[in-house]
């Protein structure tokens, strides 16, 4: 019965925008993880009856074309309001072993040009994760222990830049909460065991997620010791080709109170990527 | 007929400006620099060696996947060191990729290998010993073609016309090598005028071309790049005297011309994740073809590892990044006379530190020691951005070593670097 109530009033309480906005530039799940910048399809039942596990499935599946494009800018505000500004595309493909291949490459400042992150998700092993900054002319390896590290100044970190292995995590369904008026039920996720707890600056990680659509407008990601470390907000959902995605996503260091805030100028959904973008090699474009 | 070639890459550039985006958004981009930098020796008669205005325009189209293009160009001038003044097309290439291939024509820096600084198997990295420890990169004029097919790639070079690493001959330069007396026998030694020749061999003519194979493979954790290459020594590998004379003055003007040997380099790098940090490595042998006149240069092997590692949150909350890494080159000899840059150590060791205090400042600390000759330099530099497009640089770099190494010839060469630079960029469309 409860249930059922919260499911009208999320019918009711979804405001229309959320669903008719299309010109709105969007965010793109390839900037940030997967975790951070979902979007959902409305052909897919919301279900609260789903084990955790497969709400962060089915958030997963939501957020990952085929392959995808993205042109962004980021804000990076620190605490007197300071701010800088970095210009990327982002770049995403499925790859053959059906996980994620993504790219970054930034065009300003100047001295970011060409600057490129890779990262190539594995089935069997650690992710992989490149870097590749003109100055030092060469590309080098991410040791999965410094995956937490931030880049490029900004408060993303490599680990969000790829998705969460669901065997690597327990998850947990925990009750309802309207977020930018949109009914949210939170989903809790913790490293299943040492290893993983080791590998990530995160102890846990709570999500909102809005299960009509499999995409959520808040995160918060604690800390080993409890505390929450960076609080994720995500805003100005729009469709593509029936694909949710939100256009602005805020990622707020708490403890140093910085924020890096994503806007999306443009993304396209499903076109033609080729292979060699998401190599080593290619990340040593001259351009 | 460079001429001609930058025409066509420039409006290559021009079609790919107006041509329509391809998959992503194109991306068409103005860039500048302006950068002001004074280099003051500590205990010298002449302190001031830099004092350098360079400013820079680059002019870069790329539609991320397909058609990319750069035009840049440097100017540089130096008040304290004219021989370093010269206006550079730095770029001017055209990249266009179809498929699993990419073709990339023009001027551009190129750059192989994963070691820092020490590189053994950069064989395209020009640089310009106007200064040795800065390491400035330069371009080449070069014709590349990269096959991608799944973790592998293999990339063809072509490089039209041979061009060396820039030499200093100016004997204002602290980093001059050449001598500024020479004696003969009993005679001298005379204070000496060294000047560049004309008959630098080889020419810049298309005789003087160089190609390269490389090929590059991801294995498990492990990326491995194989290289080969039939090009010139970078470095002379001996001067050759055309002429001498004693001025009514008494100092010695001589004009030497640089030799640079056809050399075949066979080399291959690697790196991968080891424990929480990054190992990395290179080997290359490298075979000199012996002169016509039957100069021979032994073969020589040269090799090294490193490893870096970011520590999280170390030094006051900060993130630590710590590099070392060890060189070996098996064809070391004292450093003689002028072609002191070609084999400089034996073992030879590098560590570098940097430091973030806060998200817009760094601290570098960066020394070499040669374990032979125990000649070494210390260097540390502070970088602040105060905000978007401003750097400001402060360094100092501390030289030592016995007169004879290698490093130690440039003892007096203590100095304070203070630079001030703006970027910006604009998006065109």
């Amino acid at each position: 019965m409860m249930k059922q109530a919260i499911r009208e009033h999320r019918v009711i309480a979804r405001p229309r925008h959320l669903l008719f906005t299309g010109t709105l530039a969007v965010s793109l799940a390839l900037a940030a993880p997967l975790m951070l910048l979902p979007r959902s399809s409305l052909a897919e039942p919301a279900s609260s009856d789903l084990p955790a596990r497969e709400w962060m499935a089915n958030v997963q599946r939501a957020a990952n074309a085929t392959t995808g494009v993205a042109e962004m800018r980021m804000s990076l505000i620190g605490p007197g309001g300071r701010t800088r500004h970095r210009e990327a595309t982002a770049y995403e493909k499925r790859r053959a072993n059906g996980r994620m291949a993504r790219l970054i490459r930034f065009h300003s400042p100047p001295e970011m040009a060409g600057a490129a992150v890779l990262a190539l998700e594995n089935v069997e092993r650690d992710d992989d994760w490149w870097i590749y900054i003109p100055a030092y002319h060469t590309t080098r390896r991410i040791a999965p222990a410094n995956r937490s590290d931030p880049y490029m100044g900004t408060d993303f970190s490599y680990e969000d830049l790829t998705d969460l292995r669901l065997d690597d995590y327990d998850f947990a369904l925990m009750g309802w909460e309207t977020i930018d008026g949109i009914p949210c039920r939170q989903l809790e996720a913790r490293p299943a065991n040492s290893a993983v707890a080791e590998a990530s600056r995160y102890g846990r990680l709570r999500y909102w997620i809005d299960p009509d659509r499999w995409i959520y407008p808040r995160a918060v990601l604690y800390g080993h010791d409890g505390e929450p470390l960076k609080e994720v907000r995500n805003s100005q959902p729009i469709t593509i080709d029936g694909q949710w995605r939100w256009s602005r996503t805020e990622m707020h260091g708490l403890r140093k109170d910085h924020r890096t805030i994503l806007e999306i100028r443009e993304r396209r959904i499903g076109e033609p990527l080729p292979e060699r973008l998401f190599t080593e090699r290619a990340l040593r474009r001259p351009g | 007929m460079m001429r001609i070639l930058f025409s066509v890459l420039a409006t290559g550039l021009v079609a790919s400006c107006i041509a329509g985006p391809s998959t992503a958004e194109a991306n068409l981009r103005l860039a500048w620099s302006a950068a002001g930098e004074q280099h003051r020796q500590l205990d010298a008669d002449a302190p001031l060696t830099r004092s350098a205005f360079t400013g820079q325009a680059r002019l870069v189209y790329d539609d991320g996947v397909h058609l990319q293009g750069a035009c840049a160009f440097e100017w540089i001038a130096d008040r304290a060191l004219p021989e370093r003044e010269r206006l550079d097309l730095r770029e001017g290439f055209l990249g266009i990729a179809y498929g699993p291939g990419e073709l990339i024509l023009g001027r551009q820096l190129l750059s192989w290998g994963r070691l820092d600084l020490l590189r053994p198997t950069d064989l395209f990295r020009r640089r310009d010993l106007h200064d040795p420890i800065e390491n400035r990169h330069q371009p080449v004029w070069a014709a590349r073609l990269i096959l991608y097919r799944g973790r592998h790639s293999l990339e063809g070079v072509w490089i039209p016309r041979f061009e060396p690493d820039i030499l200093s001959y100016d004997e204002r330069n602290p980093w001059c090598l050449f001598p500024d007396s020479i004696g003969f026998g009993q005679l001298g030694p005379y204070p000496t005028d060294i000047r560049e020749g004309e008959r630098r061999e080889p020419g810049g003519g298309i005789g003087s071309s160089e190609f390269a194979l490389r090929w590059d493979a991801r294995m498990g954790t492990t990326d491995l790049g194989v290289v080969a290459i039939q090009g010139y020594d970078p470095v002379p590998t001996w001067f050759a005297a055309t002429s001498a004379w004693l001025r009514p003055d008494g100092t010695l003007e001589m004009t030497i011309d640089a030799v640079h040997r056809p050399i075949t380099l066979l080399g291959i790098d690697s790196a991968r994740p080891l424990g929480r940090g990054t190992l990395r490595g290179e080997l290359a042998r490298t075979w000199t073809s012996p002169s016509p006149g039957g100069h021979e240069e032994p073969d020589y092997l040269r090799a090294g590892i490193g490893i870096d590692q970011t520590f999280g949150q170390v030094v006051a909350g900060r993130d630590l990044f710590l590099l070392a890494q060890y060189n070996y080159d098996e064809g070391y000899r004292e450093p003689t006379g002028f072609t002191g840059y070609q084999h400089f150590y034996k073992h030879a060791g590098l560590i570098r530190l940097r430091l973030r205090p806060g998200r817009h400042t760094a601290i570098e600390v960066e020394t070499y020691r040669n374990w032979d000759d125990r000649d070494r330099y210390l260097k540390l530099e502070l970088r602040h951005s105060p905000q978007d497009g401003w750097d400001l640089l402060i360094g100092a770099l501390l030289v030592g070593g016995a007169r004879g190494s290698f490093l130690g010839q440039f003892r007096d060469n203590d100095r304070l670097r203070v630079m001030i630079r703006y970027q910006g960029s604009h998006r065109l469309r």
